[in-house]
């Protein structure tokens, strides 16, 4: 067999793997941001305790064929200036979903200042997801004015 | 069927592939999805027309490639700018039409009191297509040298 016919078969092999990775590796991870991201819509239920808890809680699913790693920041901004942030790591196998549950606690008596008409308040959240033995990401920077859907 | 009119055949596909779609792709997309892209900061337009000139490119190539001699030094050179401008399209494809981000995509969408940044890091996939079209110009450079002795006259040993 001719050294050229060899190198040939070896690029198609090559070509093929990495296009099959791609697809694979892309519907995990565009998969589990989308559901992370539906989570979050569900909008947020302050509980107005000492302190006030803000909780976050995202349903991620891994519906694909590689397992993949989510990782979610969420900060709540106040006149440009971070007064509350939760952090969460989490594998999520192929087919499997993992919860994911986060919560900004804030003294009473700040939030009461922090939730009054003509102070700046903004949701930031930084969502990442990596797949295919974290060769390829995707992540989102979102920062979202209170009131704001 | 000759290589001509092989070459004629593939210059074609390519052309339907990636000239004909990618023109016609736009009018197909509902409206308001369009207007959604569009709000994303990805510059369909430009990724499209980079898709048509690359395929325009590429089934000239295709058809140059089959009416100059195979064994000739242009034969060799046609080829391999054919690899080349593949390595081209995968980079533009993977960038979203970025070619300088080498498999790497930022956007910035801003709506309704939201600002989001979206970045998606597909370069290992373009660091693979480096290694196999370096590995195809080596097949094509290796393909050409046997034709060229396969064609010189018996007892003879090409230049």
């Amino acid at each position: 067999m001719k050294f050229s016919k060899i190198i040939g078969a070896l690029i198609a092999v090559v070509q093929l793997a990495s296009a099959l990775g791609l697809v694979i590796g892309m519907h995990s991870m565009l998969g589990v941001f989308s559901t992370a991201m539906s989570g979050g819509e569900q909008g947020i239920e302050i509980q107005f305790t000492d302190p006030v808890i803000v909780p976050f809680n995202l349903a991620p699913r891994n519906g694909g064929f590689v397992d993949t790693v989510l990782e979610v920041r969420i900060a709540m901004i106040v006149d440009g200036v971070e007064v509350a942030y939760d952090t969460a790591s989490v594998s999520i196998p192929a087919g499997s979903s993992v919860p994911v549950d986060l919560e900004l606690s804030v003294p009473l008596e700040d939030a009461e200042e922090y939730f009054q008409e003509g102070t700046e308040l903004q949701w930031e959240t930084d969502i990442s997801v990596t797949s295919l033995f974290d060769l390829i990401s995707f992540s989102n920077h979102m920062v979202m004015e209170a009131g704001a859907e | 069927m000759t290589s001509k009119s092989g070459a004629v055949i593939s210059a074609l596909i390519t052309l339907v592939l990636f000239v004909g779609i990618p023109y016609l792709l736009p009018s197909y997309i509902p409206a308001d999805l369009l207007a959604q892209v569009e709000s994303s900061g990805f510059d369909l337009a430009g990724f499209t027309n980079q898709i048509m000139i690359i395929g325009a490119v590429t089934a000239g190539l295709t058809l140059a490639v089959g009416f100059v001699n195979p064994n000739s030094v242009l034969s060799l050179i046609l080829r391999i700018a054919q690899a080349g401008l593949s390595l081209v399209f995968i980079v533009v494809f993977l960038g979203a039409g970025n070619i300088a981000g080498l498999g790497y995509t930022e956007f910035d969408v801003a709506m309704e009191g939201v600002t989001s940044s979206i970045a998606m890091d597909l370069r290992v996939f373009v660091y693979i297509s480096i290694a196999t079209i370096l590995l195809k110009v080596v097949q094509v450079y290796l393909e050409w040298n046997e034709e060229r002795i396969e064609a010189a006259p018996p007892g003879r040993i090409a230049p």
